[in-house]
């Protein structure tokens, strides 16, 4: 049975992702609001709304969660997005109501991938994916990184599989 | 060394033909529009289906001439494709196992099919049809000779010969009949039918005809007029019981067609089975390669005390049932013999929190509570308050679940239990974890407890309602062994 004498130093030393990721949250926020407010226009306009107060009260909600994630949530999942890189290891923490940290060994890395969509263009961020050999949702996607430093990240990585001793070639 | 580019035997075009017939299974949905389109039945089944068989046949024959294969001591190398076409080349260090199968109309002219798997590839990466079996034979051997350096056939073949393995299971045909009870898949079947069928006025019309037209179905229409509720609620029973026996019967035939003269033997570090009444499956892979061990026991096998055993691979995501190596039906003790044949140690069971079923039974409970009690005062069939007793069943539920949910942490194997009434096992080997993933909702928040999420190569598996720090600390001590292993995982 796995006890407490078998696990690795938890000393981690986390690192925040940058900034501008949180202005680009809020972004794709107000992207979703305005998304948001059409539909319910549209909605209103084909009477699938039955009445003003239901379609006022629709529009009221629809600002309060607005407002609550443009100026909450947007900056306090700004501010648990961080990864870590340990002995063995790579870390993702994220979410602020719904938390999560993920972990891969750095054995069981395939591949990696540098991710830019056109948003993230904007804001010169970059995101990257780390592969396993799992079935699906086995990757770890670490977003809000500085173009550079996600290269810096990718070399990092790979620099630490190639330490790596080579497994023997044993006898199939 | 094979150096010519060779094809398939001609009848080999039979699997390109059956291939593109199941491709047209993806057509599925135009059924219910051809029923609907009773004016144009005609036309489809006079002009359309005509064409779409030339169209099989010519796509089918293109496919098996422009198909061709070599091999030669370190290889294989492919050529497909009719518009897209494909050059593969596969390296016998790349490929995992060679599998042989003889499908039903090969077998009068005593032909093959060869498949290679290879790491990283979803199921089989080469399948070529229609071979001889010194061929594929052949081809085998060229693997093993590649894979254990003996420089001879003779050899490979002299190793075979003395080979004895350590285990060897071998299904009965009672054994067969259990497993056609346990895993009846076309009990679903029959609703889905008649769904279909009751979408075609015009075919419920042909039929109502048919049948009314028949001496019997008028002999019983007088009979159910002059007899009393009992009678017919009785008969109603009796033919539901002859039509779920029937389903039976034939899931059983299935079984035994599928896994007829099932022998497994355990050769060290080699597992292999073969089986089949019609199509012959001979399937193997070592024992590094195993990513995760599924034993299942539903139901019927409770009662019946047999378990069904699945060996994962990678990238066998357990989707496929024809490419999984499975044991269809084994017994407590047999079921032991192979765990320990594949080192998984016992499990030490732990339970998860029971205020999970507190939560579980607000959500749910809350949520069909909801929906009843509005269907009951919309319609006014029921009193609201009759919504409330939703609560005890979904409370009984939640005991049920909770009380088969457990998490197993050992020294090798990580395990996961689920089931209500019964019950599946998922073991990993704690060296083949690929991802790991702690997480925390609110609720969860509140109970100082997490979810760990465990990812291997074939299949991912979690556990919530734990402490955050016990898990953490199983996440961690996984991590640790996970990164200090240096031997061959996949």
């Amino acid at each position: 049975m796995i006890s407490s004498t078998q696990t690795q130093p938890t000393a981690t030393l986390w690192h925040r992702v940058d900034p501008r990721y949180r202005t680009y949250m809020r972004l794709k926020q107000v992207i979703v609001l305005f998304i948001g407010l059409i539909a319910l226009a549209l909605a209103y306009w084909r009477s699938f709304i039955p009445s003003p107060t239901v379609a006022i009260a629709l529009l009221a909600l629809f600002l309060v969660v607005f407002a609550w994630f443009y100026g909450v949530l947007a900056h306090r999942r700004y501010q648990r997005t961080r990864y870590s890189m340990r002995e063995w290891d790579i870390n993702l923490q994220k979410g602020y109501l719904f938390w999560s940290q993920q972990s891969m060994s750095f054995n069981r890395i395939q591949h990696l991938v540098v991710n830019q969509g056109p948003l993230q263009r904007l804001f010169g961020l970059t995101s990257l994916s780390v592969y396993s050999a799992g079935t699906h949702g086995s990757d770890i996607r670490i977003p809000g990184l500085r173009s550079q430093d996600a290269q810096n990240l990718k070399e990092t990585i790979l620099a630490r599989i190639n330490a790596e001793p080579q497994e023997p070639d044993d006898a199939d | 060394m094979q150096t010519d580019w060779q094809r398939t035997s001609p009848l080999g075009g039979l699997y390109f033909l059956l291939r593109n017939v199941r491709g047209l299974v993806n057509l599925w949905p135009a059924i219910p529009a051809v029923i609907a389109l009773e004016e144009w039945r005609g036309v489809i089944l006079w002009v359309g289906v005509p064409v779409v068989l030339v169209w099989l046949v010519t796509v089918s024959f293109l496919h098996w001439w422009y198909f061709r294969f070599q091999y030669d001591d370190r290889g294989i190398q492919l050529r497909s494709g009719l518009l897209h076409r494909r050059r593969l080349t596969l390296e016998f260090d790349r490929v995992q196992e060679i599998n042989l199968e003889q499908a039903v109309y090969f077998r009068p002219f005593q032909l093959w099919s060869l498949g290679l798997e290879s790491a990283g590839s979803k199921g089989e990466e080469v399948h070529i049809p229609g071979v001889r079996r010194a061929l594929a034979d052949d081809v085998r051997g060229r693997f093993l000779r590649y894979k254990r350096g003996t420089p001879t056939a003779e050899a490979v073949k002299t190793e075979q010969a003395e080979a004895k393995p350590d285990y060897t299971l071998t299904l009965t045909p009672g054994e067969l009949v259990r497993f056609g009870l346990m895993h009846n898949t076309l009990i679903y079947l029959a609703p889905i039918i008649g769904v279909l069928l009751s979408q075609s006025s015009g075919l419920t019309d042909v039929m109502r005809q048919w049948l009314e037209s028949r001496p019997w179905v008028q002999w019983l229409a007088v009979v159910l007029k002059s007899s009393d509720w009992f009678f017919v609620a009785g008969l109603v029973a009796a033919i539901l019981v002859l039509g779920l026996a029937v389903l039976y019967v034939l899931s059983i035939l299935l079984a035994m067609a599928r896994y007829w003269n099932y022998t497994l033997t355990v050769e060290g570090d080699r597992l292999h089975f073969q089986a089949g009444l019609f199509n012959r499956v001979s399937r193997g892979f070592k024992q590094h390669k195993l990513q995760c061990v599924v034993v299942r026991q539903g139901v019927l096998a409770r009662c019946l005390n047999r378990y069904t055993l699945k060996l994962q691979q990678a990238n066998d995501h357990g989707g496929n049932t024809d490419s999984a190596f499975i044991v269809p039906v084994v017994d407590a003790p047999t079921l032991q013999r192979i765990q320990a044949l594949l080192d998984v140690e016992p499990p030490n069971w732990q339970r998860t929190m029971p205020v999970r079923m507190v939560w579980s039974v607000a959500l749910y409970g809350t949520l069909c509570g909801v929906a009843l009690g509005t269907a009951a005062w919309s319609t006014s069939a029921l009193p609201v308050g009759w919504a409330l007793l939703v609560y005890p069943v979904f409370a009984a539920l939640a005991w049920g679940r909770w009380r088969r949910r457990r998490y197993s942490a050992g020294e090798q194997w990580v395990g996961f239990q689920s089931g209500l009434i019964g019950y599946q096992q998922v073991f990993m080997p704690n060296i083949k974890v690929q991802k790991l993933e702690l997480s925390q909702g609110p609720v969860l928040r509140r109970h100082d407890a997490a979810e760990l999420k465990v990812w291997s190569g074939a299949r991912s598996e979690s556990v919530g309602f734990v402490s955050r720090s016990r898990l953490a600390e199983i996440r961690d001590a996984l991590l640790g062994q996970v990164g200090r292993h240096r031997g061959r995982w996949i």
